[in-house]
């Protein structure tokens, strides 16, 4: 497995293109409209019984003693399983800290400690009534900082011994009480940097805790047959990572366990870990009958991973020209009970802290911290939407500082092709400038002192925000193509459908490697059973590397192709293509034969075969090598000068949000007036589908800017619901979003492509803040930015 | 798990069956109309102990008749067929249609009945306090027959409606008051499709020369019930409601600890009140021309 660059079209090739760069719509469109498609709440299977969780309702305390005879006398209830009597072996991501129930002791309130299957859900949820949980209750702490402090609770005296993921292996600083991960960045000196600074300007930050709202509440059925084998039917983002977990958590090989992935009803980071699947496995273990386990939203809300809230603390030192010298950045992550697939989020937030802008001298802290509220888990964005926050919300105030425009300020900082950026790598195709002279553009920046700046108690204001989102290194996916004697082309391949519509623009790829109307490819779903290895929806990854994987092995079918045409039409395999439907001679196009004659018929009539080879396959893996980074510089060069890596990210992916809102200054009510997403997508390989990637990404984070947050009272959550959560409904939306589309290709990137998933999402949140400051002249450092919160301000005279 | 112990759901053809059976059933029933308040209930645990649900939606309470003196709404008509009709765009019945207006989104206005909206007897909904300005009366059935009471006199308390165990709600009557009357209702939520975290609605009547004569004020989400700013009233009843009166009012309103919400808390109530409270009085004002 070697990464080789697949070289992007050029102009004039790009006008041959069939399929990559259309518009087409999601091909599973009819099935999702008629209500056809089966996602995981949908699922079921015949004799199934109904899995229910019992959940701790004290945020941190010693079990004493589960008492299930109550629930067991019950009529209908088939199984239980406590913390006692399941396997005590610990999961995670980066670092192996999280069990399937609490056995010893809970460390949030929600915490699963015991579950029962039954005949119904309404017998199953009776039983989890009656079972009785004695604790014994120890302090708890909630606040990161708080639990950092010498004297504080400890939630897991064991940590020196958990184990961790040998690539995303967490760093564990044992110094600090509940430091579960630790990572730092190191280029030149800051405090020289700071001296010689014209201004130096200092801020604390702070996002709310959220969750993913996915519509679709996390689902699974698990089914475990007399040879021993789990099957998993599950709404999951990534099929073998669930898997892997899986199988730290029961004990079953790998091998042993078959994750089918079904319709996925978003995810947005919370079904890239096991939800409820390692419970209702255990369910499905004891019982011998299949079970099901369909979580509630309130169940969303208390016990599955939830995006850390960031407390980050910024010192940013510039020239009097407008250069950045130094920027110090030291961020706190409130990582809740258990590690949560988060352990990443610290390491890699540097990339989004630093990625965008030439710092000359930069030092980067990120510390982990436990607290005794549900795990901090991947979110869209993957800790960029927190940082960035911060990040872009300096610039504006540097700028300002400076007396220089947002926009040139942005511009005379930002990372260039050709240059080393902070993590040491040399810089190719970035889309810094094009992203964001776009956006300015469509957002009206130079224009925008032509409108009133008050009508009535609306203040107007203008935003933008620019930043990066990357595609993670290393990473890997597998794929295979199978032509059929018809023509069709069946991929196998596991990403699975969670709303991006990946099987579309994967099969676009198939259709333009063989030149055929994407009708004639057949995407198979995702099964671990029959589609080869992949790691799943997340990270903008599935366009770039599974994409990799997927032209690769076209190729590798067409080459096989050749080589068994070669000798029917007399020429060698290497003047031969494979497209259109048939193979044909690149000299002489009059020589061709329709791939259907290549086969023979069978001798009772009922089937075709290939004479000598068995099928017609093209199998092969991408791998983007990297992504380790020197633990004392956070570099891919250690301090000596020494390359520890090949690249740290896979793929840049630039973003640019551009707002025009108002501000009631009697209500501090925010109106948006227009929204401008501008994303990177190297090469759109479905406009359409980047587009509506943009327009979701914009509205997410307008709700994280002005809306979303947990609201917790001593571990206890006061909004389970969407009454008191408050989502973005398509009543706040703007009359006006705008979507820019820039192509700047992807050295590595299935025909130049980025990914484009998350990293709008990141540059909303404070490009809200930004235009919101512009209206009112005062700096919010905490979202979401509730009207309230702006009417204190304005009460209080305003300014930052 | 919503609703697990129902055992009986029942359609019944007229409000008479549903008084028999709540008779019958007593604290073991509840009646069902859009459902979207039992729904809620249900879902967060809160009718553990309903056996039955009476379904009123067929017993024949879905109208609206008007004639010159008065407008009587049955109480399962929903508020999207109130919202599409005419009558309630009157100046002085504007509140109503400006209420029903601002449930969101239109699928529960689909469903959402306004005898639900009352009887639910709940504070963060929108239509209760525009129809207490208005002094609507509300007939209410027992096994014994009839009775008529006023809204201001109906909610007693949080969940607390003043009906007996075996009593629902029929009619919903709106007299026609003489003289120049306008009323309107405004709200502010936390985004777009939300309950109020604060709703003000107002009914002024004004004599030819602008002095009010009567004005009445019911403030939705600062208490369990509705909440009367009499004191706002007092200001305002008897004087010629210029700027000056107007700010007068807001300056004392609202005389109570508004109770807290999700991301408002009391003092950002009190605020955004006095706000609303204007921009009520302003609507209605323009709706009798006067501004």
């Amino acid at each position: 497995m070697v990464s080789k660059a697949i070289p992007y079209p050029s102009k004039v090739e790009e006008e041959l293109l069939v399929a990559v760069g259309k518009g087409i719509a999601p091909r599973d469109s009819f099935l999702k409209v008629t209500g056809k498609a089966v996602f995981g709440y949908d699922f079921k299977l015949p004799h199934m019984l109904y899995g229910k969780i019992k959940h701790a309702m004290v945020p941190h305390a010693e079990i004493v003693k589960i008492d299930v005879s109550e629930a067991a006398k019950l009529p209908g209830v088939r199984c239980i399983v406590t913390g006692l009597d399941a396997p005590k072996s610990l999961r995670g991501i980066a670092l192996f800290d999280t069990p399937t129930l609490a056995y010893d002791r809970v460390r949030y309130m929600g915490e699963p400690v015991a579950a029962v299957a039954a005949d119904d859900p309404e017998t199953a949820e009776e039983a989890v009534e009656r079972i009785w949980v004695e604790y014994k209750e120890l302090p708890a702490v909630f606040d990161p900082e708080e639990a950092m402090k010498p004297g504080a609770p400890i939630l897991h005296p064991d940590l020196p011994k958990y184990g961790g993921s040998l690539v995303h292996g967490a760093r564990v600083k044992f110094d600090i009480p509940n430091v579960n991960n630790y990572h730092k960045v190191v280029k030149g000196d800051v405090e020289k940097g700071f001296e010689k600074s014209y201004l130096v300007v200092e801020n604390k930050y702070e996002n709310a805790m959220t969750q993913h709202s996915h519509i679709e509440p996390n689902a699974c059925v698990c089914t475990y047959s007399p040879d021993g084998i789990l099957t998993v039917y599950t709404s999951t983002q990534a099929p073998y990572r669930i898997r892997f977990e899986l199988s730290k958590a029961l004990g079953i090989p790998e091998n042993r366990i078959r994750i089918v992935g079904l319709y996925c009803g978003g995810g947005f980071g919370n079904k890239l870990t096991v939800g409820p699947e390692a419970i209702c496995a255990l369910l499905a273990i004891k019982s011998r009958r299949p079970v099901k386990m369909a979580l509630t939203r309130e169940e969303v809300f208390w016990f599955t991973t939830v995006r850390h809230p960031h407390r980050i603390y910024i010192k940013d030192g510039v020239s009097k020209d407008g250069r950045l010298l130094a920027r110090y950045i030291k961020t706190i992550l409130n990582g809740g009970a258990y590690s949560g697939g988060s352990g990443i989020v610290t390491t890699r937030n540097a990339a989004f802290a630093l990625g965008t802008y030439n710092v000359e001298n930069v030092l980067y802290e990120a510390f982990r911290v436990y607290t005794n509220l549900p795990p901090g888990g991947a979110f869209r964005g993957f800790g960029s939407a927190q940082i960035d926050f911060a990040i872009e919300q300096q610039m504006d105030i540097l700028a300002k500082e400076l007396g220089m425009d947002p926009v040139e300020f942005r511009l005379k900082n930002i990372v260039r092709d050709g240059e080393i950026n902070v993590f040491g790598e040399l810089v190719k195709g970035s889309g810094h400038e094009k992203v964001l002279l776009a956006c300015a553009d469509a957002l009206g920046w130079k224009e925008r002192h032509a409108k009133p700046k008050q009508v009535g108690p609306w203040k107007r204001g203008f935003g933008v925000a620019l930043v990066d989102k990357y595609t993670y290194c290393p990473a890997a996916a597998s794929a295979m193509v199978k032509v059929l004697d018809d023509g069709t082309i069946e991929l196998y391949a596991s990403p699975v459908e969670i709303g991006c519509s990946a099987p579309t623009v994967l099969s676009q790829m198939v259709a333009e490697e063989f030149k055929v109307p994407i009708e004639k490819v057949r995407v198979v779903p995702s099964d671990t059973e029959f589609t080869p290895f992949d790691e799943g929806a997340f990270s903008s990854r599935t366009t770039i590397v599974v994409g990799n994987a997927v032209i690769r092995a076209c190729r590798k079918a067409k080459e096989n192709i050749a080589k068994y045409a070669a000798k029917i039409l007399g020429e060698a395999p290497e003047d031969l293509d494979v497209r259109e439907g048939y193979v044909i001679s690149k000299r002489d196009p009059s020589k061709r034969i329709k791939i259907e004659d290549l086969f023979a018929r069978g001798k009772i009539r009922t089937g075709v075969f290939l004479d000598e080879e068995g099928v017609f396959i093209g199998a092969a893996s991408w791998l983007s090598k990297g992504g380790i980074l020197d633990p004392e510089t956070g570099r891919i060069v250690d301090s000596k000068g020494a390359k520890v890596s090949e690249r740290a990210v896979t793929s840049w992916n630039t973003a640019a949000t551009g707002v025009e809102l108002e501000v009631n200054v009697e209500t501090g009510q925010v109106r948006i007036v227009k929204l401008v997403g501008v994303a990177d997508a190297g090469k759109a390989i479905n406009p359409r589908l980047v587009k509506s990637q943009i327009i979701s990404m914009l509205t997410m984070g307008m709700g994280l800017a002005l809306y979303e947050g947990m609201v917790w009272d001593n571990g206890l959550l006061v909004n389970p619901d969407f009454k008191d959560y408050k989502l973005v409904n398509v009543g706040d939306l703007p009359q006006e979003i705008k979507t820019v589309i820039v192509e700047v290709p992807n050295p590595i990137g299935p025909y130049g492509a980025k990914g484009v998933g998350e990293a709008v999402i990141a540059s909303t949140v404070p490009a809200i803040a930004n235009a919101i400051c512009d209206a009112i002249g005062a700096r919010f450092f905490n979202v979401p930015i509730t009207a309230e919160m702006i009417l204190k301000k304005l009460e209080e005279g305003g300014g930052p | 798990m919503p609703l697990r112990s129902l055992t009986d759901y029942i359609k019944v053809k007229s409000p008479q069956e549903a008084v028999e059976l709540l008779a019958k059933h007593k604290d073991r029933s509840k009646i069902i109309a859009g459902g979207t308040m039992i729904h809620e209930l249900g879902e967060r645990g809160l009718l553990s102990d309903i056996n039955v649900l009476i379904d009123i939606e067929e017993a024949g309470l879905s109208f609206v008749e008007a004639d010159g003196n008065e407008v009587r709404i049955g109480a399962t008509t929903t508020l999207t067929d109130l919202l599409r009709n005419d009558v309630f765009l009157s100046p002085q019945l504007a509140a109503l249609h400006d209420a029903l207006k601002s449930v969101k989104p239109v699928q529960v206005r689909n469903v959402a009945t306004i005898g639900g909206e009352i009887c639910s007897s709940v504070p963060v909904l929108d239509v209760p306090p525009a129809l207490c300005v208005l002094d609507a009366k509300l007939s209410v059935l027992g096994p014994d027959g009839s009775r008529i009471t006023s809204i201001r006199d109906f909610f007693k308390g949080m969940f607390e409606p003043d009906l007996k165990e075996d009593e629902i709600l029929t009619e919903v009557i709106l007299k026609k008051e003489e003289g120049r009357v306008a009323s309107s209702y405004v709200k502010i939520g936390r985004t777009a499709f939300d309950h109020p975290v604060v709703g003000v609605a107002v009914k002024l009547n004004l004599d030819a020369e602008n002095v009010c004569r009567d004005i009445s004020i019911y403030i939705a989400n600062l208490d369990d019930v509705p909440y009367r700013a009499k004191e706002a009233e007092e200001v305002i009843r008897g004087e010629k409601l210029d700027d000056e009166v107007i700010r007068k009012a807001m300056e004392v309103t609202p005389k109570i600890e508004p109770i807290p919400t999700v991301h408002a808390s009391p003092w950002y109530k009190r605020k955004v009140t006095k706000v609303l409270l204007r921009d009520a009085i302003k609507q209605a004002l323009s709706r009798l021309e006067v501004i």
